[in-house]
């Protein structure tokens, strides 16, 4: 199971990540392309607990592992490429760490799934000194550590079903 | 001992400070504005009351930030890296760096080029013990870039 949390404080925001099982997906996905976190802008991130599987694809390739991190951990994101990450630790907590700007907002508004009016609440300079918890939700989505594949939505082929050419 | 690691871009500057059950951070500079810190794990003693993860508390203006953790802890400082005063007050300029304002404003590490980030997380390990964090420790992780 994995929470996600999205908090504004007075010159951040932030995007909180907790998940309590392995193989869960940490990642933000684009609401209106599907694609995973490309990090329209530079983020810096903290893992304070657990494990994870990093995973980068470009374009319409495969997933490639390319990290195991282990908390405490300090990261950093910028690029085009899109990012994945899985947990292979039963408990797992990170954080996104974003300056609090218009055009930042309004790029990371999909990946995020922020509506306007939460962004004008997220720039109230009434919030400024406030710790506000924009929205927070919880999902399950269970990939695999080692190849990034959705597992809840593989389905099972018979036997008999498969030619061997 | 305690470990901090600095994270920073045109817009931001985030300082990570990982402490065992017991140690001290004690920052040894102070700004004129109020700032924030994020607890993320377990619990730590900050300006004599106790705060467990996730907790996010104001630092107030001219104030040492002093923070002892209970258990394994670890909590962020969130700074802003395009508000010159506050960079000159903790990177204050120096014969070798005139402006850390313009050094992190205009700071490009090679790899923004390649399309994705090739600087691999870094963990962090250390032992037990207090660490004070001066204005010249960061200045030295600015200049080290992004070359984790």
């Amino acid at each position: 199971m994995r929470k996600f949390k999205l908090i504004t404080t007075q010159d951040h925001f932030l995007v909180l990540v907790e998940v309590q099982n392995e193989n869960q997906e940490i990642t933000c996905i684009d609401v209106d392309t599907g694609l995973r976190g490309l990090y329209p802008t530079e983020a810096a991130g903290f893992i304070a607990e657990g494990s994870a599987t990093v995973f980068l694809k470009f374009g319409s390739g495969d997933w490639n592992k390319i990290n195991e991190v282990a908390a405490p951990c300090m990261t950093f994101f910028s690029g085009a490429a899109e990012l994945g990450s899985v947990s292979t630790s039963s408990s797992y907590r990170a954080i996104g760490i974003h300056p609090k700007t218009q055009s930042i907002l309004d790029q990371w508004k999909p990946f995020l799934g922020l509506t306007d009016d939460q962004i004008t609440t997220m720039l109230d300079p009434t919030m400024r000194e406030s710790f506000v918890e924009i929205y927070s939700y919880t999902m399950v989505r269970e990939m695999d550590p080692d190849t990034f594949e959705d597992l809840t939505t593989t389905s099972l082929v018979l036997d008999s079903e498969i030619v061997y050419l | 001992m305690a470990e901090i690691k600095l994270a920073y871009d045109p817009k931001s500057m985030v300082i990570a400070n990982v402490l065992h059950a017991g140690d001290k951070i004690d920052y040894a500079w102070t700004i004129d504005e109020m700032y924030q810190i994020v607890i993320i794990k377990g619990s730590v003693v900050f300006g004599g009351s106790s705060y467990d993860a996730l907790a996010i508390k104001d630092v107030q203006p001219n104030t040492n930030l002093v923070v002892t953790a209970s258990t394994d802890a670890s909590f962020l400082t969130l700074l802003r890296s395009d508000n010159e005063s506050v960079v000159n007050q903790i990177l204050p300029p120096d014969a070798s760096v005139p402006s850390y304002y313009d050094f992190i404003k205009d700071y490009r590490p090679d790899w923004y080029d390649n399309g994705f980030p090739d600087v691999p997380p870094d963990c962090i390990e250390g032992s037990s013990g207090n660490l004070t964090l001066t204005s010249q420790d960061l200045k030295t992780m600015v200049m080290e870039g992004w070359t984790l």
